[in-house]
C-alpha cells in the first residue's frame, strides 16, 4: 500500500536544520494571521507564495502547510477569546470556546483547543501516510448526490441549535437563500443589484465578520470587560499555565470524541469542496447527538471544542492527500498550495508520487513534525493570547474593530466587501436582539453553495431530481440512511425538550 | 414608555414579527427576481424549497406566536424576566454605530490610515477613555503596526484617498 523505501528517503530530506527553522516560522505565522478576523488560511498561505520563490521545493511547501496548520488552530483564539472567528472552520469553536471564556476559563479553552487542534493535525498526518490511496478511493465514490447529501448532513445541526427550532430554520433558510446570489453555473445572474462585486456571491469572510463579529461588538459595548466578572478574575483555580495545561489535559478526557472527530475531519476533508468548515460543522453536530450531556452544548462544553477542532485540523490531512494524490483541491487553501507546487515545476497528482516520491513523503512526515510543534507553539501563543481579555472593553473596541475593518478589506483588496461586513453587522445586531442564532445564517450560507452547485450537478446528470437516484447510490444511501437517523433524533430531542420545558 | 409597550403582547407580537418580516420580504423579492430569469427550473432547483419551507416556518412561527398571546394573560408577560443581554447604552451604542458608519465611508474618501486613526482616537473618546497615554499611543500603534504590516510586509495596498 506504501513504499518504506521512499519513506526512508522522505525522511531523509526532513534533516535539514533549516526546515526546521522555516516549519516553525511558518506555524507562528498561520497562527498570528489566523488569529486576526478576516485573515483566512488561503489568504495567508496566498500573501506568504512570494517568499517561498526562492526556496527548494520541499522547504517552500512545507513551510506553507505548516502556515496552513498554524492558520487552521489560530483561527479558534479569537473565536474563543472574543466570540470573533479568525476563519470560517472556527465558528463551530466560538459556539463552546466563548461561554467558557465568559466563566473566567479562558485558558483552559485554549488549552483544550490546542490538544485538539494538535491531535487532529497528527491523525491527519497518519491518515495521509497510512491510507492515503483508500481516502482517495472512497472520495472518488462521492459525486454530485453524495456531495449534495454531505452539505444536507451539515445543516440539519441548525435544528439543534437553538431553544426555538423555528427561529434556526428561519435563520438558517435565509442564509441558504442568500448564498445563491451571484452567477449560477448556468450564467443566470441572482439578486447582484447590478454589483459586479457579487457576481461570484456572498463573500463569507464579510458576512462571518459582519454578522458574528460585529454583532459581538455591540453587545460587549454594554460590558467593562469580555469576561463576566471585571478584570477577567473568575477565582478559577490555578495559575495561568496550569489552567492552560489542565485544558490540554482535558482534550484527552473525552478519547471517543476525539477520535471520531479526527475520522470524521479526516474523510470530510478528502471530500473536494467541503473543507475544514464543514468537518466541523458535521463533527459538532454528531459530538452533540452522541453526548451524554447534549444540553451542555452552546454553553461552554468541552467536548463540542475538542469535536470542532479536531475536525477542522484533521481535514488538513484528507484536504492534502487528495491534492497530493489526485491534484484536486479540497478547499481554497489547498487550490493555493497546488498554485505553490506548480510555482515550483512540480503538478500534483499521481506522476509527481512516481517522479519525486522522496518529495511528497517528505512533505508527509513533516506534517508529524508540524503537529508536534504545533503543541509547544500553540502553547505558548495561548499563554499570552489569552491576557487579551484582561484588556478594558473601551480599549478592545476600537482596536478589534480596526482589525475586522482591515481583514475584510484585505480579503478582496475591496471597500464593497467593508460595506458588504457592515450590512451583515446591522442584521446580526437586529438578529441577536430577538434571539435569532447567528451560526444558523452563517451555517446556511456556508453550505448553501456546496448544496445548489450539487443539486444542479445531480440534475445535469440524471435529468431529474428525485428520491431514486440518492436511494440507487450505495454510498448515497448510506448518508441518506445517516440524515435520517440525524433527523429523527434531533425531533426527538426538541419534542422531549418541549415537553421538558412545559410540565 | 419602554417597559409598558415590552409588556403590551400585542407590541411584542408586532415586535417579534420584524425579522421574519423583513427576512421573508427579501426572500420574496429574491425568489421573484429568480423567477423571472431564463430556465427557471434549474435556477430554481434550490432556492424554489429553500424559499417554501422559510415561507412555512415564518406563518408557523407567526401562529405559534399568536396562539400563545392568546392563551396567555397579560400579567405573565408582566413577569417574565428582561434578558440583560439586550439592555444596551443608547450613547455608546449610537457612537459606535455612527463612527464605524463615517469611517467606512471616510477610508475611500480620506484614505485608511488618516481615517482609521481619527476612527480609534473618536471611538476611544466616545466609550470614555481620558487617559491620555492610551489616547495617543493605541490609534498611533495599532495605525502603524497596520500599514507597516500590511503595505511593507505582505505588499496589500491599503486604500488611499485625499490624504494618507
Amino acid at each position: 500500500m506504501f513504499d518504506i523505501g521512499s519513506i526512508g528517503a522522505g525522511a531523509s530530506l526532513l534533516m535539514e536544520w533549516h526546515l526546521f527553522g522555516m516549519l516553525l516560522l511558518g506555524l507562528l505565522f498561520g497562527i498570528v494571521t489566523g488569529a486576526i478576523p478576516g485573515f483566512s488560511t488561503p489568504l495567508a498561505i496566498s500573501v506568504m507564495l512570494p517568499l517561498t520563490f526562492p526556496m527548494s521545493p520541499l522547504v517552500a511547501i512545507v513551510f506553507l502547510t505548516a502556515v496552513y496548520a498554524g492558520g487552521n488552530f489560530g483561527a479558534s483564539i479569537s473565536a474563543i477569546l472574543l466570540n470573533i472567528p479568525g476563519s470560517p472552520q472556527a465558528i463551530m469553536t466560538g459556539l463552546e470556546g466563548y461561554p467558557m471564556t465568559q466563566k473566567g476559563r479562558a485558558y483552559e479553552a485554549l488549552g483544550t483547543s490546542v490538544a485538539a487542534s494538535a491531535t487532529g493535525n497528527l491523525v491527519g498526518s497518519f491518515f495521509l501516510i497510512l491510507v492515503m490511496p483508500l481516502i482517495v478511493l472512497l472520495a472518488l465514490k462521492f459525486g454530485p448526490p453524495e456531495m449534495f447529501l454531505v452539505g444536507v448532513l451539515g445543516l440539519t445541526i441548525i435544528a439543534s441549535l437553538d431553544k426555538s427550532f423555528l427561529k434556526a430554520m428561519i435563520a438558517g433558510m435565509f442564509g441558504v437563500l442568500i448564498s445563491t446570489t451571484g452567477m449560477s453555473s448556468t450564467g443566470a445572474i441572482r439578486g447582484t443589484f447590478g454589483y459586479f462585486e457579487l457576481m461570484d456571491g456572498i463573500s463569507i469572510i464579510p458576512a462571518l465578520i459582519g454578522l458574528i463579529g460585529f454583532s459581538e461588538l455591540f453587545y460587549m459595548l454594554q460590558k467593562s470587560h469580555v469576561t463576566e466578572k471585571a478584570d477577567g478574575d473568575m477565582n478559577v483555580p490555578g495559575s495561568a499555565l496550569s489552567q492552560l495545561l489542565r485544558g490540554f489535559r482535558t482534550a484527552f478526557a473525552y478519547p471517543a470524541a476525539l477520535l471520531r472527530s479526527c475520522g470524521l475531519g479526516v474523510i470530510i476533508g478528502a471530500l473536494p469542496g467541503a473543507g475544514a468548515t464543514i468537518s466541523s460543522v458535521v463533527s459538532y453536530n454528531e459530538a452533540k447527538r452522541a453526548s451524554a450531556t447534549p444540553e451542555e452544548f452552546g454553553k461552554g462544553a468541552p467536548e463540542g471544542l475538542i469535536s470542532a477542532e479536531a475536525a477542522n485540523n484533521a481535514s488538513e490531512g484528507g484536504a492534502l492527500a487528495l491534492m497530493l494524490a489526485l491534484g484536486i483541491p479540497g478547499g481554497l487553501a489547498t487550490a493555493v498550495l497546488i498554485g505553490a507546487l506548480m510555482l515550483q515545476g512540480l503538478i500534483p497528482g499521481p506522476r509527481l508520487f512516481m517522479e519525486q516520491p522522496d518529495l511528497v513523503y517528505g512533505v508527509m512526515l513533516a506534517q508529524f513534525v508540524t503537529s508536534i510543534c504545533l503543541m509547544g507553539m500553540g502553547l505558548l501563543v495561548s499563554f499570552w493570547a489569552a491576557k487579551i481579555v484582561r484588556i478594558p472593553t473601551q480599549v478592545l473596541i476600537p482596536v478589534i474593530s480596526i482589525f475586522s475593518i482591515a481583514g475584510t478589506y484585505a480579503v478582496h483588496l475591496l471597500m464593497f466587501d467593508v460595506v458588504l461586513m457592515a450590512i451583515f453587522a446591522a442584521l446580526g445586531i437586529l438578529l441577536r436582539r430577538f434571539d435569532y442564532p447567528l451560526i444558523a445564517v452563517v451555517l446556511g450560507i456556508v453550505l448553501g453553495p456546496i448544496l445548489d452547485a450539487e443539486l444542479l450537478r445531480t440534475y445535469q446528470t440524471f435529468g431529474r431530481i428525485d428520491l431514486w437516484i440518492f436511494l440507487a447510490r450505495p454510498v448515497s444511501l448510506v448518508l441518506l440512511s445517516l440524515l435520517g437517523f440525524s433527523l429523527v433524533t434531533t425531533i426527538i430531542r426538541v419534542l422531549r425538550d418541549r415537553g421538558r420545558a412545559t410540565p | 414608555m419602554t417597559e409598558s409597550k415590552s409588556q403590551n403582547p400585542w407590541l411584542r407580537f408586532a415586535g417579534e414579527m420584524i425579522v421574519p418580516v423583513l427576512l421573508l420580504g427579501y426572500a420574496s423579492q429574491y425568489y421573484i427576481s429568480v423567477a423571472r430569469l431564463p430556465r427557471p427550473e434549474t435556477n430554481l432547483l434550490l432556492i424554489g424549497p429553500v424559499y417554501w419551507l422559510l415561507l412555512l416556518c415564518c406563518l408557523a412561527f407567526a401562529g405559534f406566536r399568536l396562539l400563545e398571546i392568546l392563551r396567555t394573560s397579560q400579567s405573565d408577560y408582566r413577569e417574565s424576566p428582561a434578558d440583560p443581554s439586550t439592555v444596551v447604552d443608547p450613547v455608546k451604542s449610537v457612537a459606535f454605530v455612527v463612527l464605524t458608519a463615517v469611517c467606512i465611508w471616510g477610508i475611500p474618501q480620506f484614505g485608511f490610515v488618516t481615517t482609521t486613526f481619527a476612527y480609534c482616537l473618536a471611538l476611544l473618546l466616545a466609550l470614555g477613555v481620558r487617559s491620555p497615554l492610551v489616547l495617543v499611543f493605541t490609534p498611533s500603534i495599532l495605525v502603524s503596526t497596520l500599514w507597516v504590516g500590511m503595505e511593507h510586509y505582505l505588499n496589500l495596498r491599503l486604500p488611499t484617498g485625499m490624504l494618507f
